[in-house]
């Protein structure tokens, strides 16, 4: 088991590097100088350029700068953000338990409505049931996820008034557990919504390809219930590939929660990106790259070490 | 002598007469036959005609003239309505204003002609950073897939690299530092989308690849270019065609999440997308929720209509891929 983890592990070091020279490439690469951006034309006193190149450490070519920049990210410095005057490090790390509180959170909701409905819809197949979860899947992926949040907040939070409309929760002495809960219902149901449609489908199809196999029809011939056929035989192997799929949704995952936590100005990591886009903060923007697929990376390790601890064939190759 | 084939034989005349020009009419037509069966698919397919129709005729269905004109800050929130009125504007002048059938918006222009135009921008963003994505894809699938080796290891691990980033994380990141117009968003769209078409290619790749007639070409010596464009992706066509309609699809979802952040179409020109980022407002979305509910409500039909129409073509092609 140790062995399966560690060749896994190191079978990722290659792709980080791989995505810090995307993350570097995407930002460094674009047109125009900062120097030049720097410099006031109508300054009285001006700084001659080359003196600031070389104090930035401009001058030197992109693959050295590029070395130097990774040599301090694999030491921990993410640099400094330009905006918020502190370390890149310490900016991410306050954000970032609210956007993994977020993400969990709506992948539990997702999980927990999906599973059931998936498992319904592959044993009444073609029953009125199934058709209506069908359709409800195919609307869940094709809703802007931010328009079915403003659609929530139109109805929940502004003529209802059951949910407050934003943040993660309001500015009390204490901590107020219960408050923080309803600031978390909606968001969470607006993320969980998008891939609860993903999982249903995905769930009945491979509830259904349990289902045919060969030893369901001879746990029937031996005369198991239904219900001891269905739930102890099909739904221990239909989980299988569903323990795998959950690797797959943790991108999409993080990409919706950005989302959703900029339209809820939920204080998480994607609502960091979105203020360091606007204020041109570049630290953060190459930070938040490199954190975001490290989760990932980090969620796929977890996702297969499940799958090795559910299946023991995996661990056999 | 009995060895000869008899030029008045039955088999030889009809070996002469199949006519092979009509076979793929005939493929066509059966492929046709059975896509119909599956009824959301033709209602997704009617609904995209329609749309692309009234994308297309926009300039001409508008009543209104998208980018407003100066008597509009008479008619600023204006709730939809079915009749038309008449009114004097700002220089005294009564004239007849036509229905406006989803309301106007914070600035007086008409929601409805506004949506018309957006369409136009949306849909065709959609189309054509799906079809980017979709040559990428397929040039990065099928090399990977035909050669294997030490480039399929290659060309895998940078689609790994690229997979594990999450898109709109990374469409963020790009946008912060090339980003802004429609075009700079139909290129980076195109550009971190290819990912799923090339997994798919390179499968159907590796599969067909192993095929007799695809080894007979290799052994009568044609060229690799050869094999790849005549002999193995007119076969691997039914995944592409799927994937590009699912990419489309993805693509209006996400042109739209991006200008609705701020980060995609910009303003004035009108995309669904940006049009909801002005009805984010609290007090608009009290007091006049039609901004926020139409250009959604497009979006979603639109992309509706193309998950139907992409599910359909996956069946159609391979059945055996359902459920």
């Amino acid at each position: 088991m140790l062995r399966y983890i560690l060749r896994r592990g190191l079978n990722a070091i290659p792709l980080l590097f791989l995505i810090t020279i995307i993350t570097y490439l995407v930002i460094n690469l674009a047109p125009g100088d900062p120097v030049r951006m720097f410099i006031n034309p109508e300054a009285k006193t001006q700084i001659d350029p080359e003196i600031l190149r070389a104090q930035w450490g401009l001058d030197k070519p992109f693959f050295v700068r590029y070395l130097i920049w990774l040599g301090n990210v694999m030491k921990g410095n993410l640099g400094m953000s330009f905006f918020h005057g502190r370390p890149v490090m310490e900016v991410l790390w306050e954000a970032l338990p609210n956007t993994i509180i977020l993400s969990f959170a709506s992948l539990v909701l997702s999980l927990v409505v999906a599973v059931p409905i998936g498992i319904y819809s592959a044993v009444k197949r073609n029953s009125v049931f199934d058709y209506l979860f069908s359709t409800f899947s195919f609307l869940g992926v094709s809703i802007p996820g931010f328009w079915l949040g403003l659609m929530c907040i139109l109805l929940f939070a502004l003529k209802l008034q059951w949910f407050p409309t934003s943040g993660m929760r309001e500015v009390y002495d204490h901590v107020d557990v219960l408050d923080r809960l309803r600031h978390l219902v909606l968001p969470t149901i607006v993320l969980g919504t998008g891939t609860m449609a993903g999982d249903m489908r995905y769930m009945r199809s491979a509830m259904l390809s349990a289902i045919t196999q060969d030893f369901v029809r001879t746990a029937r011939a031996k005369g198991a219930s239904e219900n001891r056929v269905i739930l102890k035989h099909a739904l221990r192997n239909a989980l299988l590939p569903m323990a795998t799929s959950i690797g797959f949704m943790i991108p999409s995952l993080f990409s919706g929660a950005a989302a959703v936590e900029i339209l809820f100005a939920w204080p998480g990591l994607g609502r960091v990106l979105m203020q360091a886009n606007f204020t041109r903060d570049y630290p953060i923007i190459m930070g938040e790259l490199i954190l975001f697929s490290l989760m990932v990376i980090v969620g796929s390790l977890a996702s297969d070490v499940l799958y090795a601890v559910v299946d023991p064939r995996i661990k056999l190759d | 002598m009995a060895l000869q084939p008899d030029p008045r034989s039955s088999s030889a005349s009809v070996a002469e007469s199949f006519d092979h020009s009509d076979t793929t009419h005939k493929r066509f037509k059966a492929f046709w036959k059975k896509f119909r069966k599956n009824k959301l698919a033709v209602a997704g397919l009617c609904t995209l005609l329609f749309l692309s129709a009234t994308a297309i005729l926009a300039p001409v269905l508008s009543p209104y003239d998208p980018a407003g004109d100066a008597n509009d800050i008479l008619f600023v929130d204006q709730a939809p309505s079915l009749h038309s009125t008449r009114q004097a504007g700002m220089d005294g002048v009564e004239r007849t204003y036509p229905p406006n059938l989803f309301g106007r918006d914070e600035l007086g222009r008409d929601v409805f002609s506004r949506c018309l135009h957006a369409g136009r921008i949306s849909l065709s963003i959609g189309l054509i950073s799906a079809g980017i994505a979709v040559v990428i894809g397929t040039i990065v699938g099928s090399l990977a897939g035909y050669f294997g080796g030490l480039l399929d290891d290659l060309l895998m691990r940078f689609v790994d690299a690229i997979r594990a980033i999450p898109t709109f994380i990374l469409l963020i990141a790009i946008m912060s530092t090339w980003g802004g117009t429609a075009v700079t968003v139909m290129i980076i769209l195109g550009l971190t989308s290819w990912t799923g078409t090339s997994r798919y290619v390179r499968a159907e790749f590796l599969s067909i690849k192993e095929r007799e007639y695809v080894l007979a070409a290799e052994c009568s010596g044609v060229s690799h270019a050869r094999i790849i464009s005549r002999h193995i992706l007119p076969n691997a066509i039914g995944p592409i065609i799927v994937s590009a309609t699912m990419g489309i699809a993805g693509a209006i979802l996400s042109e739209s999440s991006l200008s609705f952040f701020g980060l995609g179409v910009q303003p004035p020109t009108a995309s669904w997308g940006n049009m909801l980022m002005a009805a984010q407002d609290i007090n608009t979305m009290i007091n006049a929720p039609w901004k926020a509910i139409f250009p959604g409500l497009l979006i979603l039909v639109t992309v509706l209509s193309f998950n139907f129409v992409g599910d359909g073509l996956r069946d159609t092609f391979d059945p055996k891929l359902k459920d």
